[in-house]
């Protein structure tokens, strides 16, 4: 029997070691047993590739295989739409927290303008190894309808302290709002205007990758984006650095 | 001018057709008012290709990504001993699923032999003049599993992008499209984005469409805001058994 390449290995328990209380030490810092390895942390960074297009603040899901947060040609959760059409990465994040196979979630604290950088790290509790480990990480382009770029359930793979991976996350078109790219319609600064709309007047109703914008520049008279406004695939680049 | 190496070019000795993989194979059209042609797949060997990006395109694919036929693309890989794509008819190899609507999918099976470890995959983009969304020797895994490829969208370099109504396959299915707001169809009275001779002569990235918002006059008949895109353009999940 071959082995599957999307090994669904259970993480494997890790023995809770009681912490004994120790007459001979009172510091509050020294509650791991010496003999426990070290848990996994992960130094994240998300680097804004584009012009003119501000990122939201990130939701970052660190999970095993079956939690997805979404999928090409299916329709977008709820979740999702508001952060592709708003910019709020917590109910994704709240829906992730729920879900049994997510390992731990991180919340962006700020938006990241263009060519500016977010590094954070995160530590995963009792685990020891990345194998077997996604990753999830998804921002809006706030001068948009609709868009979102990062990258989606891709593997850790097996790390080894100090190893990298890179990605270039494409962006795609959460399909629940029609890119009218019109006044009133666009979070970011280039308009200042709604965010997320529970309407759903997209051609298809399910996430794709985007066609980006057309603008001003390109004959939409009635965008408020401008030449400034437009990006291509990709729109992000995130590493992942294994640190301890 | 020099043709590319294709399939129907090159002739590999049928192996001992000894049993390789069973592949179920999801193709996603991923793009927003972009449709997909009916598919053509294949598992063959290392000797032969489809298309090569820099190298002209064979007749077989022209034909393809011009009109949406497959039937020259079918006829090389049988004669190439591959193995074809059954269109989601399992047993049928040969047949084809398709057209491919805008976020819409289709699945089908390709049963390879040991002999044929690479897989290919093109269907015309509608509409374009020829552009076509490929997958040109992948290898495919010996470990069982379920993988996951973006492909991207190519120009075949045989028609210069003009993106005029008269020379685009005016398939029913791409003027039934929901025509939201009366955009959702190619329509006509454009001057031409390009000339002829403009074509470029190999399979490369193709540029996008440029397209704009007149419905009976501007440069293009096509619309700027339903029928572009950025690559990549489908996403093609691969079940490797």
């Amino acid at each position: 029997m071959r082995l599957r390449t999307l090994k669904q290995l259970a993480v494997l328990p890790l023995v809770s070691a009681l912490l004994v209380a120790c007459g001979s030490d009172d510091d509050d810092d020294d509650t791991t047993p010496v003999a426990q390895p070290d848990p996994v942390q992960l130094q994240i960074s998300l680097t804004n590739l584009t012009a003119g297009q501000p990122q939201s603040p990130a939701a970052v899901i660190v999970h095993r295989a079956g939690y997805l947060a979404f999928n090409e040609g299916e329709a977008a959760s709820v979740a999702l739409e508001e952060l592709a059409e708003g910019g709020a990465a917590q109910p994704l994040l709240d829906d992730a927290t729920e879900n049994s196979h997510v390992v731990k979630t991180y919340a962006g604290p700020a938006a990241v303008g263009p060519g500016g950088n977010r590094t954070f790290t995160m530590t995963l509790d009792g685990i020891t190894s990345t194998e077997g480990l996604y990753l999830t990480g998804l921002t809006m382009l706030v001068n948009t309808n609709d868009a979102f770029t990062g990258v989606n359930n891709v593997s850790l793979g097996n790390l080894a302290v100090g190893d990298s991976l890179r990605w270039n996350g494409p962006v795609w078109d959460a399909g629940t709002e029609l890119n009218t790219e019109a006044a009133g319609t666009i979070p970011g600064p280039a308009d200042g205007g709604e965010g997320t709309n529970t309407e759903r007047n997209d051609h298809n109703n399910v996430v794709v990758f985007h066609s980006g914008v057309i603008t001003t520049a390109e004959g939409l008279t009635t965008s408020v984006l401008d030449q400034s406004h437009r990006f291509d695939q990709p729109a992000v680049a995130i590493r992942v650095t294994r640190v301890q | 001018m020099i043709k590319q190496f294709t399939i129907a070019a090159a002739m590999a000795a049928a192996a001992a057709g000894a049993h390789a993989s069973e592949l179920q194979i999801t193709l996603t059209n991923a793009t927003q008012g972009v449709y997909f042609t009916p598919v053509f797949a294949a598992a063959h060997n290392d000797t032969v290709s489809i298309f090569q990006t820099g190298s002209a395109a064979s007749d077989a694919l022209e034909a393809m990504a011009e009109g949406g036929d497959i039937s020259g693309l079918v006829t090389a890989a049988t004669n190439a001993s591959a193995n074809v794509s059954d269109g989601g008819n399992p047993g049928a190899p040969g047949a084809s699923n398709g057209p491919v609507g805008p976020g819409a999918s289709v699945t089908f099976n390709i049963d390879s032999e040991d002999s044929n470890g690479y897989l290919s995959l093109a269907a015309m983009l509608l509409p374009t003049n020829d552009g076509f969304v490929g997958l040109s020797n992948w290898k495919i895994p010996t470990e069982a599993g379920t993988y996951h490829i973006n492909l991207n969208a190519y120009d075949a370099g045989t028609e210069a992008n003009d993106e005029l109504a008269a020379s685009i396959p005016n398939a029913p299915f791409v003027s039934s499209f929901g025509n939201p707001g009366g955009n959702g169809v190619v329509t006509s009275g454009g001057t031409g984005v390009t000339a002829t001779g403009d074509e470029n002569g190999v399979v490369h990235i193709h540029r996008g469409n440029l397209g704009d918002l007149d419905n009976s006059a501007g440069a293009s008949d096509i619309n700027s805001s339903l029928h572009r895109w950025l690559n990549p353009v489908a996403r093609l999940t691969v079940v490797v058994n």
